[in-house]
């Protein structure tokens, strides 16, 4: 089947982004290993890459990372234990910006095509197609996309979902520790 | 000339008694027999009994048979002993099919090495290490009969064996859905969440998402909480 996205993604244009994001994860997660992997990619599916695929997900800033974690929880009590917050520089050369609606257009996709649920879709979604094209064969080493969390909390959020293997030098993904030396980092 | 009554589930075998009927009126049963095997998830058995006095030569079983989507689960009896002789028969092919219901382990996840995480399910399991249907049914809060029908068993299979090797690849993906319990408040909660409708699944509960039998993407959205990873 011919890959819908191929020649599209070979011109669209892209955006340099250099920031600071968050995630937060339970203590438990990451203390499983010591030192932790904060740079951990299971390599299953998710909104932007289909399985075997390895991303790393992460939110623009710490109030959307909370967003989205208490996003599956319904509201519902949590249980008092140690979450961590952790934050990433990342420095990368060509992006895909799905916030702009140039863009989107240019890769005929619609707001509804980004928000659609994903977990129980039998196939591929268009995300997922799109995430597949661009760890395929394209420059692009990371999406920017609207936070659908942040959009059912009623404000403007981002997340970004980057590509394991996409990321060379120049590129960077450092986490953020209490000096200067990264916790850990890509490539 | 046989009624047949729709029902939400299939029963496993189905009989229709059609003494003296012409293959005509046989073929238009068969007709919404054959939607009804086409819509179940385990085709139902279906022996139609036609009496002594009928006879089909192979043409017609062709026009009857061909009419099914699962044809080798339709029998034709002409008479009481060859219906008693294959019922029976068909009773024990489906006995054996349950036994060989096989459901395929859940995919491992990075967090099957969490000692914390995995110690949140550990009551699940008797004293063997075997995950039970005895401890899982109230935690999901699920009757035995309900638990049966999604693990494909029979209530009194379950009541006898909780814990059966047999069952454990099945109820790995209730445990790894149970998890979620590390982060809930308690177990109400997590009851609570199963059957709230869920954002990130279009709305749905994610006892429906259960119900449909996507048992992997329901223990993968577990495992993406727990990993903190935005969707």
């Amino acid at each position: 089947m011919p890959d819908p996205f191929e020649k599209a993604l070979q011109t669209v244009p892209t955006i340099r982004l250099k920031t600071t994001m968050a995630r937060i994860v339970p203590f438990a997660s990451l203390a499983a290993k010591l030192p932790p992997n904060w740079l951990s990619t299971s390599g299953k599916r998710n909104r932007f890459n289909p399985r075997e695929v390895h991303c790393l997900y992460m939110s623009a800033d710490e109030n959307i990372a909370r967003l989205e974690f208490a996003r599956p929880l319904v509201g519902l009590p949590t249980r008092r234990q140690p979450v961590v917050t952790f934050w990433a520089k990342v420095g990368l050369g060509h992006v895909l910006d799905l916030t702009d609606p140039t863009i989107l257009s240019l890769l005929s996709l619609s707001q509804n095509d980004l928000d659609a649920p994903w977990h129980t879709v039998g196939g591929l979604t268009k995300t997922q197609t799109l995430g597949r094209s661009v760890a395929r064969a394209s420059s692009i080493v990371a999406i920017r996309y609207p936070s659908v969390a942040a959009k059912e909390a009623g404000i403007v959020g981002v997340n970004v979902v980057i590509f394991r293997e996409r990321v060379v030098a120049p590129d960077s993904v450092r986490i953020l520790g209490s000096d200067k030396k990264p916790l850990q980092n890509w490539p | 000339m046989a009624t047949v009554v729709q029902r939400k589930v299939a029963p496993p075998i189905i009989v229709i008694n059609e003494i003296h009927c012409a293959l005509k009126h046989l073929l238009e049963v068969a007709a919404t027999l054959a939607k009804t095997q086409r819509a179940s998830r385990e085709a139902s058995f279906i022996v139609f009994f036609c009496g002594p006095g009928m006879r089909y030569n192979v043409a017609d079983r062709i026009q009857l048979l061909q009419r099914f989507p699962e044809p080798t689960k339709v029998e034709i009896a002409f008479n009481r002993m060859e219906m008693q002789r294959t019922i029976q028969e068909v009773i024990a092919k489906w006995q054996v099919l349950q036994m060989r219901h096989v459901v395929p382990s859940s995919r491992p996840s990075p967090l099957d090495a969490v000692q914390e995480i995995v110690q949140a399910t550990q009551d699940l399991r008797e004293a063997n290490g075997n995950l039970s249907v005895k401890n899982v049914a109230p935690l999901f809060r699920l009757s035995l009969r309900e638990l049966a029908q999604l693990l494909g068993r029979t209530p009194q299979a379950l009541s006898k064996t909780p814990d059966a090797d047999s069952l454990q690849d099945a109820l790995g993906y209730f445990e790894k859905i149970a998890r979620l319990r590390s982060v809930l408040a308690d177990d109400d909660a997590f009851r609570k969440w199963l059957r709230i409708g869920n954002p990130t699944l279009g709305g749905l509960t994610p006892l429906m998402i259960l119900r449909e039998r996507k048992w992997q993407e329901l223990a993968d959205l577990v495992d993406d909480v727990l990993m903190g990873s935005p969707g």
